[in-house]
């Protein structure tokens, strides 16, 4: 589906990290690779270095220390938010939405919109265009998007695949309305015939969590998991991002009117530093061009993905003159969304480490 | 054919494969090369493949003959 908004703009992105990194040196004796194996892993699929939470931190531990940190350091008045999406697949609680409790806990004000999604890879995208959407409310002059996950917390310490690129990380993104008259393009689509090649099986209300599901069984590739854990098929998501994603790329620069080449970045979801190599290999995108080492620095954090790229690859001062970006997230769902934006004369790309 | 069994070799890291067995045999079969396989399929032959498939194969040169006889 192509989409178009006008009258926005992103004015900031504020990342939170965890401090806490660990490194799949110090993991590997746990996970029964070869001394070969392990080195070929670290060099193809980035297994690295992660940043992970501690086993009691939320989503909204990390999102309510960014909103400080931007009250504090004058970035941000919040008395001017007037809506707060949150989007994440790992919520404090099953109800209420996370949402309302970092709309309690900073005390935000009553005249405002809160709502929560559940969006994985492809959140910051989903996350935007509704951002986009509620502008055109008159009462709706300033949005913060927030994209949090501590996947981290629900993958299986015996999960050979996906545990040593799985990171955690939130982040805020200030969206505002503007009377630039810049058209902003977009493109989603959706395969709800693999909603199952990522999920969590057990927690929710098909499944209640309990001591069956908590216990780990081995896979046919060596992976130890139980239903309350994160389950990915790999190959499954592989096959789809390679067969969709350049389609859908093409189909957004052609809606845009805008060539391969005149785009400036590319701030892609970040499953692996492999996928990414292939795509921009299938879309003849210059490797310069489409940052991909994520994941071998802080981990994959899902909806968290495209903003970390921007926070830790960009300067904001590179955007004082206007910069043509393409993003795209892809995943869970299956669900894959781009955005061709114009981004100019952001206020703040910052890092903050908790 | 041999262009195939060569890209193989070039994935596994060895300079003999053997043809008539199943790749879930091959000593070096494990997740990481069978997602190699399934890049290469993709971005040489326009093949798309998932790994349950791959295993499914009664041997690599079943499998070379499928592809090259399913090529894009």
């Amino acid at each position: 589906m192509n989409l178009q908004f006008q009258g926005a703009r992103i004015n900031g992105i504020q990342l939170v990290l965890p401090k806490r990194e660990v490194s799949f040196d110090s993991e590997a004796s746990s996970y029964d690779f070869s001394l070969q194996q392990s080195a070929k892993l670290k060099a193809v699929l980035g297994f690295d270095r992660r940043r992970v939470v501690a086993d009691d931190v939320t989503c909204s531990d990390l999102v309510v220390a960014g909103f400080e940190a931007l009250s504090r350091d004058g970035l941000l008045d919040l008395k001017t938010l007037d809506a707060l999406i949150v989007v994440t697949q790992t919520p404090d609680y099953l109800i209420p939405g996370t949402s309302y409790v970092i709309h309690g806990r900073l005390g935000l004000r009553q005249d405002m919109l809160c709502l929560d999604i559940n969006q994985g890879c492809a959140g910051f995208v989903v996350g935007l265009t509704t951002a986009f959407s509620l502008l055109n409310q008159k009462a709706i002059r300033r949005v913060a998007l927030v994209n949090a996950d501590v996947v981290s917390r629900l993958v299986a310490f015996g999960d050979r695949n996906s545990r040593p690129i799985i990171g955690d990380a939130a982040s805020i993104t200030i969206v505002d309305a503007t009377s630039d008259e810049s058209l902003i393009y977009g493109n989603i689509k959706v395969d709800g015939i693999g909603w199952d090649a990522l999920m969590v099986p057990a927690g929710g209300m098909k499944i209640r969590p309990n001591t069956q599901t908590a216990i780990p069984e081995i896979d046919a590739n060596g992976n130890s998991r139980a239903l309350d854990n994160l389950v990915m098929r790999g190959d499954a998501v592989f096959n789809f991002v390679m067969k969709e994603v350049p389609t859908m790329i093409h189909s957004l620069l052609e809606n845009g009117g805008v060539a391969l080449s005149q785009v400036d970045g590319f701030a892609f979801h970040q499953p692996n530093p492999f996928m990414l190599r292939k795509l921009a290999e299938k879309l003849g995108v210059p490797l310069e061009k489409m940052p991909m080492d994520l994941v071998r620095k802080f981990g994959n954090s899902s909806g968290v993905s495209i903003p970390a790229v921007l926070c830790t690859n960009f300067e904001a001062s590179y955007f004082e003159q206007p910069r043509v970006m393409c993003l795209a997230g892809f995943g869970v769902g299956l669900t894959w969304g781009s955005l061709l934006i114009n981004m100019s004369k952001i206020s703040f790309l910052n890092v903050l480490e908790v | 054919m041999d262009k195939i069994i060569a890209e193989l070799c070039e994935i596994f890291e060895v300079s003999e494969l053997p043809v008539d067995v199943r790749f879930e045999d091959l000593p070096e079969w494990d997740s990481l090369n069978a997602l190699s396989v399934i890049a290469l399929l993709d971005s040489s032959y326009g093949i798309q493949i998932d790994a349950a498939r791959l295993q499914k194969f009664g041997s690599i040169n079943e499998f070379a003959q499928h592809v090259l006889s399913n090529r894009k």
